[in-house]
């Protein structure tokens, strides 16, 4: 791993690895790949990490291990030979979700249309057209959080953030995009709504994709909502 | 006598859940935490009834709480002060209390701060677990929440409590070292350099608790450091305590059910001890940050620790004395 990491602690239970090396595309590598080594060393001290684009938040119990101590732990995880690391190299998973998009579940398409200079029908098809990279677990709970719709092109978000959106909304601010994977308030603007269940508290696997799948959607009408209804990420594997 | 399993009946509930430590596991699927807001008061109680490892317990917030058992079980009241009685009968807090079956549990009157604990011998059990936990997810949807005629399992192993002559000890909690009532032990938050005086105007004045609080983050109303640039923030991960300025007059500090990441910047973290505190403090009150290194708030956190483990202890062993191995044992009375 090339140089360039800082671990900094963030209070008495969590610290941070922040990689600051390379450009965005491979902090973020760095990030997935100091995640997959710590899910192979299984550390008890280690209650879980919170990984995000350049950084991971490791959290710790104070009482059965040292700050100095993980620290150590930490260079030890992050100097280890990549090949190593059996996890690392997963095949991604692929999954492609209905959207509706527009109308009362998109309420902002045309206004994201108009930021691209495209008309409706045509942001439906650019976004329907590609895959986006899950980067990260996002908030509300286990959201994906994913790449925007077109390189370098920043989408503002709504200056009153809505109270409550509804689950499966699909949104896209700055240059990420999300879906929700719970109802909650909103400052991220809405494209569109998919009927796919993302998340489950009746299994301990909460979600079906994780950071470093692919998403992709495609286009269906009022007509064909009902018959997506109820089915999970895992029903629309590709 | 407690049989192996009864049934705890609630009477009476408003704000109450089943709480336990929750799932620290969750962050590396970015789900908060969530758990017992006061962890040393659900510890606490889990230790004064002689249960080895903490198990489910009721938590109640700022309302009354009934509970009746349908067998004779072993109980303790933790938490912030409230009225405790067992069949209309005075009892006290921080101490192990036998409820005799039929009998109704009361903690009324909550005061000096939000919330009480009802732990069992044996644990109140049959909820679902989600990552390990039966604490309530609001963002999720997930959780028990007690109801007016809810009924969970309860209790463990039998225990003849009809030798003992004597209450069980009391063990009010010490008063924690290095802080003084209402001072929250803070850290460096990793953003102060982006405000004046690296925001040290945290430590010079009172926050006052707002009723704009749950369990994602408590708002707290005081001098808000004024930050210098207005650069954006690459969302990341923010631990539990992070005290951030999200701009208006109030502070934000993440609780342990927040969303895992943000973008405003994070002045202090409040250690984990103090957390304990915050989640205790009445919409109207005062706190005062004080700044902390890390070895002081380790040391807070160990002497919580300690302060559990020496009652876990000493009643385990009282409370083992009590166990009934088999029906018709040797240990049991005649």
């Amino acid at each position: 791993m090339r140089n360039g990491v800082q671990i900094t602690s963030q209070g008495d239970a969590a610290v941070r690895v922040r990689f600051t090396g390379g450009g965005t595309e491979e902090r973020w590598q760095d990030v997935r790949r100091l995640v997959s080594r710590l899910e192979e060393l299984r550390l008890p001290a280690i209650s879980g990490v919170a990984a995000t684009y350049d950084s991971a938040l490791v959290e710790f119990d104070s009482l059965s291990v040292r700050l100095e101590d993980l620290e150590s732990l930490l260079r030890y995880a992050l100097a280890r030979d990549t090949r190593t690391a059996a996890t690392a190299d997963r095949e991604p998973r692929r999954f492609r979700v209905p959207v509706r998009y527009g109308g009362e579940p998109g309420p902002d398409l045309g206004m994201v249309a108009d930021h691209f200079g495209e008309t409706e029908e045509d942001l439906i098809a650019l976004h329907s057209a590609r895959w986006y990279l899950v980067r990260c677990f996002g908030a509300p709970a286990a959201s994906p959080m994913m790449d925007g719709l077109r390189d370098g092109v920043s989408v503002p978000r709504r200056g009153d953030p809505r109270v409550r959106v509804p689950e499966g909304s699909v949104a896209v601010a700055g240059v990420q995009s999300l879906i929700y994977s719970v109802p909650a308030p909103a400052g991220w603007r809405l494209i569109g709504r998919t009927p796919a269940v993302l998340v489950s508290t009746r299994h301990d696997e909460v979600c079906a994709y994780r950071p470093g799948d692919l998403l992709s959607y495609f286009p269906i009408g009022d007509g064909d909502w009902a018959s997506y209804e109820g089915l999970t990420m895992e029903d629309f594997r590709v | 006598m407690s049989s192996t399993s009864g049934t705890a009946t609630v009477v009476q509930a408003t704000f109450a859940a089943l709480q336990d430590a929750g799932r620290p596991a969750g962050a590396s699927w970015g789900i908060a935490a969530n758990g017992a807001p006061d962890q040393f008061a659900y510890h606490y109680g889990n230790a004064l009834v002689g249960n080895p490892t903490s198990l489910p317990s009721l938590e109640t917030t700022m309302t009354d709480l009934v509970v009746r058992f349908d067998v004779e079980v072993v109980v303790a009241v933790t938490g912030a002060r409230a009225e405790v009685t067992i069949g209309g009968l005075s009892a006290r807090m921080n101490q192990a209390l036998v409820v005799p079956a039929g009998w109704e549990l009361t903690v009324r009157d909550i005061r000096d701060g939000t919330r009480g604990y009802v732990s069992v011998f044996g644990g109140f059990h049959g909820a679902n677990t989600f990552l390990g936990s039966v604490s309530p997810d609001r963002t999720l949807g997930f959780g028990f929440d007690l109801t007016p005629g809810s009924t969970l399992s309860c209790g463990g192993d039998r225990l003849d409590t009809s030798g003992r002559r004597y209450a069980f000890p009391v063990f009010d909690p010490p008063r924690g070292p290095l802080l003084a009532e209402g001072e929250l032990g803070v850290l460096p938050g990793e953003n102060r350099d982006l405000f004046e005086d690296r925001a040290s105007e945290l430590f010079e004045d009172d926050y006052v608790m707002t009723d704009r609080t749950d369990a994602v983050g408590a708002r707290l109303e005081g001098r808000v450091p004024r930050r210098l640039d207005k650069g954006e923030i690459l969302s990341r991960a923010l631990p539990i305590g992070a005290v951030e300025v999200a701009g208006g007059k109030e502070l934000l500090v993440l609780n342990r059910g927040r969303g895992l990441s943000a973008g405003y910047p994070v002045v202090g973290v409040i250690c984990t001890a103090s957390m304990n505190v915050l989640s205790q403090a009445r919409p109207g009150t005062s706190v005062r940050f004080v700044p902390l290194t890390i070895a002081d708030a380790r040391r807070l956190r160990l002497r919580e620790a300690e302060v559990i483990e020496s009652v876990r202890e000493r009643m385990t062993t009282i409370i083992d004395s009590l166990r009934v191995t088999r029906p018709g044992g040797p240990r049991e009375r005649e």
